[in-house]
């Protein structure tokens, strides 16, 4: 609007011009950039006065002036450039790019602005806009694939908390997230799953705080890497920090007005879902007695006085009996009187409609209306947002609301206050189910499943009763549920819901005492309350329960800042800061559930339980920190920077006389391209920094205390916890040396910027296990250190640029390598979690993160099969058979403007790390998958009996060498659930672990701005349309039938799948209106 | 300059204030440092009536090898594949963890009380010491070799020696005996906070020298004069006499408290995993024997035990009682009198005590069946039977027949007589493999990794090899 109505008065006043001074001569030319492409819109004005023109579309201008004048070019990112005017009539212009248009601001630890290139370590900034058109509903997934070296982790589970570590995992069993901070406001992002959940047990993925970030207020996102970079947050930027800056007013702007409205659809990715086999259904084997192969059970269902054929609805296996439609069989559909069904029997075929009916289409919608004015002392912006999202399972859906206000006023020329306050509703329902637990129903389809179910059959016996009318009853006379609920039961009947209520925000005053020296104190506080309630409903094959748990989490930070910035002579300067932070972080946890059952159906209260209820589990922390902390920065001849700092923390944690310490922090950097004088180098920095870090303890490690447990015949129990504590403890610390090469060619058009690192993190706080006869499981002590080195790049280039079209491509690439070099004492090996034996742990000499278990036995580098044509395995567990971390990691954008149309899409790759499947592991046991049926080598049915004779023998010739080293002929049985591709046939442990490597159209997005044209004839100032796709398509994987980035939480455990949910192919078109 | 030097001062004055007792703030509101010994030794005793009862095949899963139980389709424990949930780890974060740790913090807190008189302190103290004599014997009876005297000190040693199971065993002895000393001068202990006994303390010690015959006749085979020695001394000092001495824990109706196996089959939902036990049922059905519808359920026709080690369809095979294992207060066995019996007789037999060992063994038997719900005539009537009736040339197959029937419930117990007697010599082998019934557990995986240094030596110590055959060293024959 302003610069419309700029152009307008420049004309008026070129008219006014024009009568005034008739004796001026007219002065043409054209305006081009060094390479010779025309430059629109270049101011053109005689120097010292008011009058100004502007260069049109080709670059051409024209304007009225005498000789002698001075014409100013000027373009925003290109040099000024001044030109006399002669007898010439005609002027053209080449301007140059300006070094000072790299002189981006960024936001660095504590909000403090910087100048990107003075800068000694390593931060990488996307745009607002990249985290809100193209919408997930935590905007730190839209991250994935743009920043090297940011490693995330989606879970595939509606709102589910996505696992964010910077560098490679540092700590062993502590915190590896990343730190987020808005606004100088640091957010809790913790998800208070549980250690259960998050080891893959039973649960529900609650997802991570800082999702409570609405993307459609963020203005930019700046990714502070390194130590050197967040040392200044002291003990609690270990994992580096991702600094979110939001929209705010600005100051004379007048009002704005901005819409955005977003809706998308997603569908279940087939690629990440099971292909099941059709030709047989429920059973272990032929070990039932009746029916044809003695694949039933034998039982009077219809109570003629003669034995029928009963299904085997008992076991959630599908090695049973081969679909026959001329055999008339007795299932579930027979047992339940209020079926029309009951009493009879069925054709013995494949369903119609297998698991995958359960998938929905999910849809998500999104408004934002945000209002922001200036004035000369003051802005504001409020914004308001609502988003709601339903899933792909049946009664999932979450929503959020968000009012955001900020507002700044000069309360004099010298004195300014700046307020900011965000209030968050986030609520849930029917959350999906994670881990081992009859609630995931991945678990259910993927591992424990009768393939002859028809689940549509399912779906209508729940809808006609209400009541849990299962596939996997006991029997006909007693049709409880045995292992399985009906699915259609599991997700309306055990549901949870959860809310949580926050409110986060600041307030600043600042006083500048002179222009080279202000002090700011600034309070700020991140709070919320969240109320989760899980439910199991009578009938169900969990116990009935109602389980609850209020969570209230705060955290205020008082910091006081001194900011001082002074040039002495044309050459040097020096910025700096000294200051204090207070932090205070409060959380307090209650958990309370029924007991022993409920007593009414439906009636979800803790009155309602059929025993007296247990003790709520009560948790209260309250962890101080202090901190006092200086920086400098010194530049010399804009071109030599360098800068130091240190914080001192005291914490509440640790015990007294040893509860402070230091975080020093050098960096250095070195623009040379000022040095050289290049057409061809645009830009050319080196940089240097090393920074320390650190982490407290947790609150109460210091001293054991006694767990109250329920009272036995009125006599009140206590016991020792599992950890013992230490009141010997001491920080843990990580230190961080980087170096980094920036450089930019033919004015921006190619560039790049590269960083190596090396980091360890030493002393790292560990609750260890402990061997049991010490009286405890684990102990909590300083143990271990992690060293990562890593590599990462960033390449960016414009192949084509043109006035009307140009095509950018964004690349970036990051590895390193972990390595465990210390364990306290002995120890050779720390265990994070395991499943079914099969472990991840921390090893000595190996990377953070190795997946353990039975491997294959090799001869000759070949896998050893056994007389009975079966896996050999080894009998110890500690063989390492995967690694979670990736080789490497990369994403490539490119994006294509035309005009007014802009296109983009986001390759992101993974290349190696492992993940073990659980689902593979019983699936392939239980014989769901097409490969456990059809046809072996032989042409005859896989699962055929074994014989001698080639036209009949079914079963499997696995590859491998009998011991001795001859190639292996053994046909291995694969007639039941003890078959060899599965867990129960003797499969070894690492036949489950897959490469977790991915090729992932991640993003893809096309935009068209309106053009000005149209905009004339309407009241916007701007309307943008997109449409939007995201996790459109995997286009390479090793891992069958999952997304290999799908897990149970955010959290160290990770390279596990147990009942992996199918990621979610999203499409959506995004409306954009200002005004 | 001045403003800067407020500013100076200011900043000054609040680092001063921040730092000052900030760590005042790292005291737990909501979990005692200190609490009475009472509460910690009830929370043992509880514990361990948990353990002994349950049916948990990631800890005590020896009601399987016993073979009155038989799985159903996951049935790795009863082809002795234990790797996977690892039992022996679940025994000992049990014990050592649950039980011997707790009882430790007890003793602590006895120490620290001024208001206990002298005499309440010593029985409190020797009642502490019965079970944890109980449950280093249940260690060593399981494993062998296990960490004793450098056990249960995790601030000063995380890698504890193994001590020599012998030793340990002649230790625990002469613990027992110093508290049956004790508890002989009478005078209160925990009153009602003791879940077992009330508090009485003629019972512990009762409770006490029953303990001292069952160690005593442990070491029947392998240290004889020892053994006699032990076992005569506790009969002389006053064993179980009736019933209402037996050790038993009381569950009560609501969880946590209820039977375990209630939790299990009924609040878990896993009945489905378990059947009768063939070996069970068909001994059972060869001498009508009166209890078998007290240990099975008639949920086919007639009896049909699940083929030990087999894959076995739950509707097809007899299930588990619902009396053991639907009932929460269902009563679950620490030591029980006709055990107490079942030693004596074998004691008379081997000369430790004279006396008539028909009389033990019809009364052990008696016991068993009326605490089945039988009456004394019925189990006059059994023992009438040729195969049942006491014959002192044959006394080791029918003590240690009868014993295994009447442990039908403790599968710890009953697989540990078999171990020694040998008795009953049908457990069949398993149906998938040719290994017979396993003589013990090999430790927990994860002291090879924690405690490798003398894990390594305790496997040199007990033979060489860490696997399920090695015999404990009193199983000599």
């Amino acid at each position: 609007m302003k610069a419309k109505f700029s152009s307008i008065l420049t004309l008026l006043l070129a008219f006014v011009v024009q009568i005034s001074f008739a004796q001026q001569q007219s002065v043409t030319g054209n305006v081009s950039d060094e390479d010779g492409l025309p430059l629109p819109g270049v101011n053109i004005i005689i120097k010292d006065t008011s009058t100004g023109v502007q260069s049109d579309f080709d670059g051409n201008y024209s304007i009225e002036a005498s000789q002698g004048d001075i014409l100013v070019f000027s373009f925003i990112g290109l040099v000024n450039n001044e030109q006399t005017v002669g007898t010439s009539k005609t002027i053209n212009v080449v301007m140059k790019a300006d070094a000072a248009q790299l002189d981006e601001v960024v936001v660095t630890a504590l909000g403090i602005s910087r100048e990107k290139k003075s800068l000694g370590y390593a931060t990488q900034e996307v745009d607002g806009s990249e985290v809100s058109t193209a919408k997930e509903g935590n905007f730190v997934n839209s991250l994935s694939g743009k920043i090297a070296g940011l490693d995330i982790k989606k879970s595939s589970t509606l709102g589910g908390s996505s696992n964010v570590v910077i560098r490679g995992y540092s700590s062993i069993t502590g915190n590896n997230q990343a730190l987020f901070v808005v606004d100088g406001v640091p957010i809790n992002n913790n998800t208070y799953n549980g250690s259960g959940q998050e080891g893959g047990r039973d649960g529900y993925d609650y997802g991570n705080a800082a999702s409570d970030i609405n993307p459609d207020d963020i203005a930019t996102i700046n990714v502070l890497k390194g130590a050197a970079a967040t040392a200044l947050y002291g003990s609690r930027a270990a994992n580096g920090a991702i600094i979110v800056t939001t929209k705010k007013g600005t100051k004379n702007k007048g009002l704005g007005v901005t819409i955005n409205t977003s809706m998308s659809v997603g569908n279940y990715d087939k690629d990440t879902f099971p292909e099941f086999q059709k030709e047989y259904g429920q059973g272990y084997g032929p070990y039932y007695g009746a029916g044809p192969g003695g694949n039933f059970n034998s039982g009077d269902v219809n109570q003629d006085g003669i034995n029928d054929i009963v299904v085997p609805t008992t076991e959630d296996a599908s090695f049973g009996g081969r679909f026959d439609p001329t055999l008339q069989v007795y299932g579930w559909q027979s047992f339940y009187p209020e079926l029309d069904t009951y009493q009879q029997s069925q054709p013995w075929t494949a369903p119609e409609h297998g698991p995958e009916y359960i998938f929905q289409t999910a849809f998500t919608d999104s408004e934002n209306i945000s209002v922001s004015a200036g004035s000369e002392t003051g802005s504001t912006r409020i914004s308001y947002t609502r988003l709601s999202q339903t899933g792909v399972l049946p009664n999932s859906e979450i929503g959020r609301n968000s009012l955001d206000f900020s507002g700044t006023i000069d309360l004099t020329d010298k004195f300014t206050a700046t307020a900011k306050a965000t209030y968050t509703k986030n609520s849930g329902k029917g959350r999906y189910g994670t881990g081992y637990d009859a609630e995931n129903l991945m678990t259910n389809f993927r591992q424990w499943w009768g393939t002859n179910v028809d689940l549509k059959d399912q779906q209508d016996a729940y809808n006609q009763t209400g009541r849990n009318i299962t596939w996997n009853p006991f029997g006909a006379d007693n049709t409880a549920p045995i292992f399985w609920d009906n699915p259609y039961f599991t997700r309306y009947e055990n549901f949870n819901t959860d809310e949580r209520n926050r409110l986060f925000g600041y307030a600043t005053l600042q006083y500048d005492f002179t222009d080279w020296f202000n002090v700011l104190g600034r309070a700020t506080v991140d709070t919320y309350s969240e109320f989760r309630e899980e439910r199991n409903q009578i009938g169900s094959v969990d116990l009935p329960e109602y389980e609850r748990r209020n969570i209230n989490f705060t955290e205020y930070n008082y910091d006081f800042l001194m900011n001082f910035d002074k040039d002495f002579g044309d050459d040097f300067g020096v910025t700096g800061t000294l200051g204090s932070n207070y932090r205070q972080t409060t959380y307090q946890s209650i958990t309370a559930g029924t007991n022993g059952g409920l007593t009414l159906p439906g009636l979800y209260t803790l009155s309602n339980s059929a025993s007296p209820i247990n003790f709520p589990t009560e948790e209260d922390q309250d962890i101080r920190v202090f901190g006092v902390f200086g920086t400098a920065s010194l530049d010399y001849m804009d071109t030599f920077f360098v800068e130091g700092s240190l914080r001192r923390d005291t914490f509440s944690t640790l015990s007294d006389g040893n509860n402070a310490f230091n975080y020093p922090a050098v960096s250095s950097s070195i623009i040379f391209s000022n040095l050289i004088d290049s057409n061809v180098l645009t830009f050319g920095k080196f940089r240097a920094g090393y920074g320390e870090v650190g982490n407290g303890a947790e609150a109460y490690q210091l001293q054991n205390t006694f767990n109250a447990v329920a009272g036995f015949s009125g006599t009140p129990l206590y016991s020792n916890p599992s950890t013992a504590k230490n009141p010997n403890l001491t920080e843990e610390r990580t230190n961080e040396l980087e170096f980094g090469l920036e450089m930019s060619f033919l004015n921006k058009r190619v560039g790049f910027d590269a960083s190596v690192y090396k980091k360890e993190t030493e002393n790292q706080i560990i609750p260890i296990s402990v061997a049991p006869s010490t009286g405890f499981r684990n102990y909590v002590v300083n143990s271990g250190i992690i060293e990562n080195k890593g590599f990462e790049l960033q390449f960016y280039g414009s192949p084509v640029r043109t006035e009307n079209f140009e095509w950018r491509i964004n690349t970036n690439f990051s590895t390193y390598k972990s390595e465990v070099t210390k364990l306290i004492g002995d120890t050779q090996n720390l265990l994070l979690n395991s499943f079914f034996g099969v472990s991840l742990n921390a090893t000595l000499g190996e990377p953070f993160g190795v997946i353990k278990g039975t491997d294959y036995v090799f001869e000759g580098g070949q896998r050893v099969i056994g007389t009975d044509g079966k896996f050999l395995k080894t009998t110890n567990r500690d063989n390492v058979i995967g690694d979670i971390n990736p080789d490497w990691k990369a994403g490539i954008s490119n994006s294509v403007r035309y005009k007014n149309w802009d296109f983009s899409f986001l390759i992101d790759i993974q290349e190696g790390g492992s993940v073990f499947s659980g689902d593979m592991y019983f699936g392939l046991a239980t014989g769901l998958y097409k490969e456990t049926a059809g046809l072996n080598d032989l042409g005859n049915p896989l699962r055929d009996p074994v014989t001698d004779d080639d036209a009949t023998s079914g079963g499997l010739v696995l590859q491998g060498v009998q011991a001795g080293g001859a190639v292996n002929t053994v046909r291995a049985d694969a007639s039941t659930y003890a078959n060899p591709q599965g867990r129960y046939g003797n499969a070894p442990d690492a036949k489950f672990v897959y490469d977790a490597s991915y090729v992932k159209l991640r993003e893809m997005t096309l935009s068209y701005n309106l053009t000005k044209e149209v905009l004339e004839n309407l009241p916007f100032t701007g309307i943008k349309l997109s449409a939007t796709g995201r996790n459109l398509w995997i286009i390479d994987k090793d891992l069958p039938y999952a997304d290999p980035e799908s897990g149970f939480s955010a959290g160290n455990v990770q390279g596990f799948q147990i009942g992996a949910y199918p990621s979610t192919k999203e499409y959506g078109l995004n409306v954009q209106l200002q005004f | 300059m001045k403003k800067l030097l407020i500013l100076g001062v200011l900043i000054g004055l609040t680092v001063t204030s921040c730092t000052k007792d900030i760590t005042d703030n790292n005291v737990d509101p909501k979990s005692p440092a200190s609490v009475p010994a009472a509460t910690l030794f009830s929370n043992a005793e509880k514990n361990l009536g948990d353990l002994m009862t349950e049916m948990s095949t990631g800890r005590n899963l020896l009601k399987i090898w016993s073979q009155h139980w038989a799985q159903t389709t996951y049935n790795d424990e009863s082809n002795y594949d234990i790797i996977g949930r690892d039992p022996s780890e679940g025994f000992w974060v049990r014990l050592y963890t649950n039980v011997l740790q707790d009882l430790k913090s007890a003793r602590e807190a006895i120490a620290a009380d001024e208001f206990l008189t002298d005499q309440t302190r010593a029985n409190q103290l020797a009642i502490i010491d019965i079970i944890e004599v109980y449950s280093y014997q249940t260690l060593v009876d399981l494993n062998g070799d296990v960490p004793y005297t450098e056990a249960l000190d995790v601030t000063e040693n995380l890698n504890p020696v193994y001590d020599d199971a012998s030793t340990i065993y002649a230790d625990l002895i002469s613990r027992i005996s110093g508290d049956v000393t004790t508890l002989a001068q009478g005078g209160s202990s925990f009153g009602s906070a003791d879940i077992y006994y009330g508090g009485d303390v003629a019972k512990w010690a009762k409770f006490a020298n029953s303990l001292k015959l069952r160690l005593g006749m442990r070491l029947a085979d392998v240290n004889e004069s020892l053994a006699s020695t032990t076992v005569s001394e506790a009969f002389a000092a006053g064993v179980m006499q009736s019933a209402d001495d037996s050790a038993i824990i009381f569950f009560e109706s609501a969880s946590p408290n209820d039977n375990p196996l209630h939790d299990l089959f009924v609040l878990q939902n896993r009945l489905g995993d378990y059947v009768a036990g063939k070996t069970s049922v068909d001994y059972l059905l060869s001498v009508n024997d009166p209890r078998i519808d007290d240990f099975f359920d008639e949920n086919v026709d007639g009896y049909v035990g699940g083929i030990i080690g087999a894959d076995n369809s739950y509707p097809n095979f007899s299930h588990i009682a619902p009396e053991l294992t639907q009932d929460p207060t269902a009563p679950g066995a620490i030591l029980e009198y006709f055990e107490v019996q079942f030693f004596l007789a074998e004691a008379v037999e081997r000369g430790f005590i004279t006396g008539d060992a028909k009389m033990y063994y019809d009364a052990a038997v008696t016991a068993s069946i009326v605490k089945y719900n039988g009456t004394a005539a019925e189990a006059a009537t059994y023992l009438a039977q040729p195969e049942v009736a006491y014959d002192s040339a044959n006394w080791e197959e029918l003590i240690g027949v009868q014993k295994w029937v009447s442990l039908f419930n403790n599968g710890f117990e009953a697989w540990t007589e078999e171990r020694r007697l040998d008795h009953p010599d049908f457990l069949v082998n398993s149906d998938k493999t040719d290994l017979t019934v396993p003589t013990r557990i090999f430790y927990p995986l994860n002291e090879t990794a924690l405690n490798k240094a003398n894990y390594d030596a305790a496997v040199q110590n007990i033979g060489g090899s860490d696997d399920l055959f090695s015999p404990i060293f009193w199983d000599v024959n």
